[in-house]
């Protein structure tokens, strides 16, 4: 009786410490074998959006996931997305760990940007030539075309927003210090990294340093970003004038003594915006810094001189999906103007499709914005935005020559040493790179 | 006959621990020596043969032989006043006469409850240029502010000062479970024979403490030289990666840029550190009397005589 008793203890402890390991019924197991069954028959034989039926899981890293399945649920009422949200590095871990291991893959799901191009050659993700995305992005910008690509140029996912980065400025303190609020006015005082420094001396004294015009060195390279060639091409670094100019001009901002030196996505940084003390920010489409509640109707955007992007999201449909289909039905509704238009009408995102901006451009006003025709602006830099086919190094190693050059303008550093300590963690983090 | 009935009832009982030691524990440490001699392709998690390729990579890396100094200067910068504030609390908290020790106790234990995410964003914020909350008290003393996250020795110290404060709370309950450990009547005893506070502390306390200082010492070296999330999430950039510890490190290459074979390597070495700093540092407080039992016999011959 003992015995057995033991025996049953030791089960029932290595049952219940394995409780934990059991799939959820709830996520995308149940899923998947539900959508089976209504899959892809359902979405290609059927003409009324109202009779494609099935469900969707969709794993994302933000929640303005929520948006595009609102939208897409307003037209296909009776396909449901299982929507799941993962925060933080987390989610990359995730999702790479579903995929490699094949079980409990989502059907659709996002990769940011910073990490896609580690994924993008994977077979796992479907070639979206199966819904004809070629036809469906013929819209798209040309940049947006090169960063949906593998490296074979296989298009592997798809984008829906822009993003490009705009300097982004108060309208009464600009009016207040440059005398004027006007966009076009306002690009046309900052033709340059000069024009910006000329600016932040000026503003700097007449307001004994309370006031800055633009908030860090470390943000300069945000705007050059894709306007420069990549530093890794075909595997070699390469470093050409354009980089080593762009130290010069944060070192000129750094050592001009009027650089408030907030840091970058700091609290200061948007404490200063929201208090009017800081002028200009370089920006994305997408931001989320600004206290909209105080600066409703007082923003306005003005042209960089060069054009750029951040953080782009990119939709992926994993190949082995039940429910391809449908997934990309999903896919192409996203990529239409009609979503787009509204994404950009209820949620500020600016469309992918080249032809929904221009569509909505024409008497376009946005009153948070204090009546500004955003869309003009941002077609405006979007067609400038160079076509650089981005790979795994892009953004990685943009991200780590702006670590550098910052860190070591502040340090002191002369150029040769700030280039030979970007080359040596270059070489630290990616000894396959080739560097001369 | 009974015995060995009972070994087999005994067997059973471990049997849940062992099962979960060999899949969460041991297989894990096997496999990440397996990846670190290998390089996985992303996706697809196909190992590739790559011998000691990555050990030599990391043996040559001067980042992270500058990470294991930054480390090791954040931990001494955090553990010294982490322990001393921590040991001199309990003492002060271990007398009868102080009222509410208990509140006390909780109040210092309460830091230890936060997550180090909050603390790392907590103290990031606190020290900021120019507007944190540090740099608006000096400005009110008239002091200039500091950049903090500049300047890499000043940068290693918020942190250690986050890790600290986090910490010294938990080795109060050990030091105070240690101190009440002590007999009354040694203490007691030692008084009629005329010793002060400071000749009962350096003579009764202290050397009656030794195990829980030993285990003290043995986990903050253990969980030191771990740290990972308050120089992660403190200062987001400092120049010459002053606040770059070996785990970020490690977590960089495996989990930022996806070398999981590399970053492997990495945790290995950084299980050997640990390993070698937790013998030096049970060696330096371990029991020399008893390594002494000849002198003793011979003083014992020689009152004898």
């Amino acid at each position: 009786m003992k015995k057995l008793l033991a025996l049953l203890c030791s089960l029932v402890m290595v049952v219940a410490l394995f409780a934990g390991c059991a799939p959820s019924q709830e996520g995308g197991n149940d899923t998947t074998a539900a959508t089976t069954e209504p899959s892809g028959d359902s979405t290609t034989a059927a003409t009324n959006p109202e009779d494609v039926t099935g469900t969707l899981t969709y794993w994302t890293y933000t929640d303005n996931a929520y948006q595009l399945t609102e939208e897409f649920a307003k037209v296909y009422p009776n396909v449901t997305i299982d929507v799941q949200v993962f925060g933080g590095d987390e989610y990359k871990t995730k999702i790479l760990t579903a995929l490699q291991d094949g079980t409990n893959v989502p059907d659709i799901f996002d990769l940011e940007e910073a990490y896609v191009y580690e994924f993008l050659d994977s077979s796992v993700i479907a070639d979206l030539s199966y819904i004809d995305i070629e036809s469906l992005t013929a819209n798209y910008y040309d940049y947006q075309l090169a960063s949906m690509k593998d490296s074979n140029g296989n298009f592997k996912c798809l984008t829906f927003m822009s993003n490009p980065v705009c300097f982004w400025y108060l309208r009464d303190a600009c009016e207040q210090w440059l005398g004027t609020s006007d966009p076009a006015e306002i690009s046309a005082m900052i033709t340059s990294w000069e024009d910006m420094l000329a600016l932040q001396e000026k503003v700097y004294k007449e307001s004994n340093g309370e006031v800055s015009v633009f908030g860090t060195i470390s943000e300069m390279p945000k705007v050059s970003a894709f306007s420069f060639d990549p530093l890794v091409q075909n595997g070699q670094l390469v470093i050409s004038d354009d980089w080593m100019g762009l130290i010069d001009d944060m070192r000129a901002f750094y050592e001009s003594g009027y650089d408030p030196e907030y840091g970058s996505w700091s609290g200061e940084w948007a404490t200063a915006w929201n208090a009017g003390k800081l002028l200009f920010r370089a920006m994305p489409s997408w931001d989320y810094f600004t206290d909209w509640e105080t600066n409703t109707g007082n923003v306005g955007l003005a042209v960089p001189f060069l054009s750029s992007f951040e953080g782009q999201t990119c939709l992926c449909v994993y190949d082995k999906s039940p429910n391809k289909d449908l997934a990309g039905l999903f896919l192409s509704y996203v990529a239409s103007d009609e979503f787009q238009i509204a994404n950009m009408e209820v949620n500020n995102q600016v469309p992918a499709s080249r032809t929904a901006i221009e569509k909505m451009a024409e008497g376009y006003t946005n009153e948070d914005f204090g009546g500004q025709n955003l869309l003009a602006t941002y077609g405006e830099i979007l067609e400038n935005v160079e076509a650089i086919t981005p790979d795994k190094y892009t953004r990685a190693v943009q991200n780590l020559f702006q670590k550098y050059a910052s860190n070591g303008i502040k340090e002191g550093q002369t150029n040769d040493e700030i280039v030979a300590n970007f080359k040596a963690a270059l070489a630290d983090q990616y000894p396959e790179v080739v560097i001369n | 006959m009974w015995r060995a009935k009972r070994s087999r009832y005994a067997y059973l009982y471990i049997l849940p621990f062992f099962i979960v030691f060999l899949i969460f524990k041991l297989y894990p440490i096997i496999y990440t020596f397996v990846l670190s001699l290998c390089d996985m392709d992303l996706l697809s998690g196909d190992l590739t043969y790559v011998a000691w390729d990555n050990y030599s990579r990391l043996l040559h890396s001067e980042f992270f032989y500058r990470s294991i100094g930054n480390t090791l200067l954040i931990w001494i910068m955090s553990i010294i006043p982490q322990l001393t504030l921590a040991f001199l609390l309990a003492m002060l908290m271990s007398n009868k006469w102080l009222r509410g020790r208990a509140i006390f106790r909780n109040v210092y234990f309460f830091p230890n409850l936060v997550t180090s995410v909050t603390i790392g964003l907590l103290f990031g914020t606190m020290f900021s240029y120019p507007g944190g909350a540090i740099n608006n008290v000096m400005s009110v003393l008239g002091l200039e502010p500091v950049d903090f996250q500049n300047n890499p020795m000043l940068a290693r110290m918020v942190i250690a000062i986050a890790i600290c404060w986090k910490n010294f709370g938990f080795n109060i309950i050990y030091f105070t479970a240690g101190i009440n450990s002590i007999s009354n009547e040694v203490l007691e005893a030692a008084s009629i024979d005329g010793a002060g506070w400071w000749q009962k502390v350096t003579k009764i306390t202290v050397p009656l403490m030794k195990p829980i200082l030993i285990y003290v010492m043995v986990t903050s070296i253990i969980g030191g030289l771990q740290m990972f999330d308050e120089s992660k999430l403190v200062f987001q950039s400092v120049p010459g990666d002053a606040t770059t510890t070996m785990i970020k490190y490690m977590y960089d290459s495996a989990f930022v840029r996806f070398q999981f074979g590399y970053g492997a390597a990495c945790a290995y070495v950084v299980f050997l550190i640990i390993m070698f700093f937790s013998a030096i540092a049970m060696w330096i407080t371990r029991d020399r009397d008893k390594e002494k039992p000849v002198k003793t016999s011979r003083r014992k011959d020689m009152v004898k005589a």
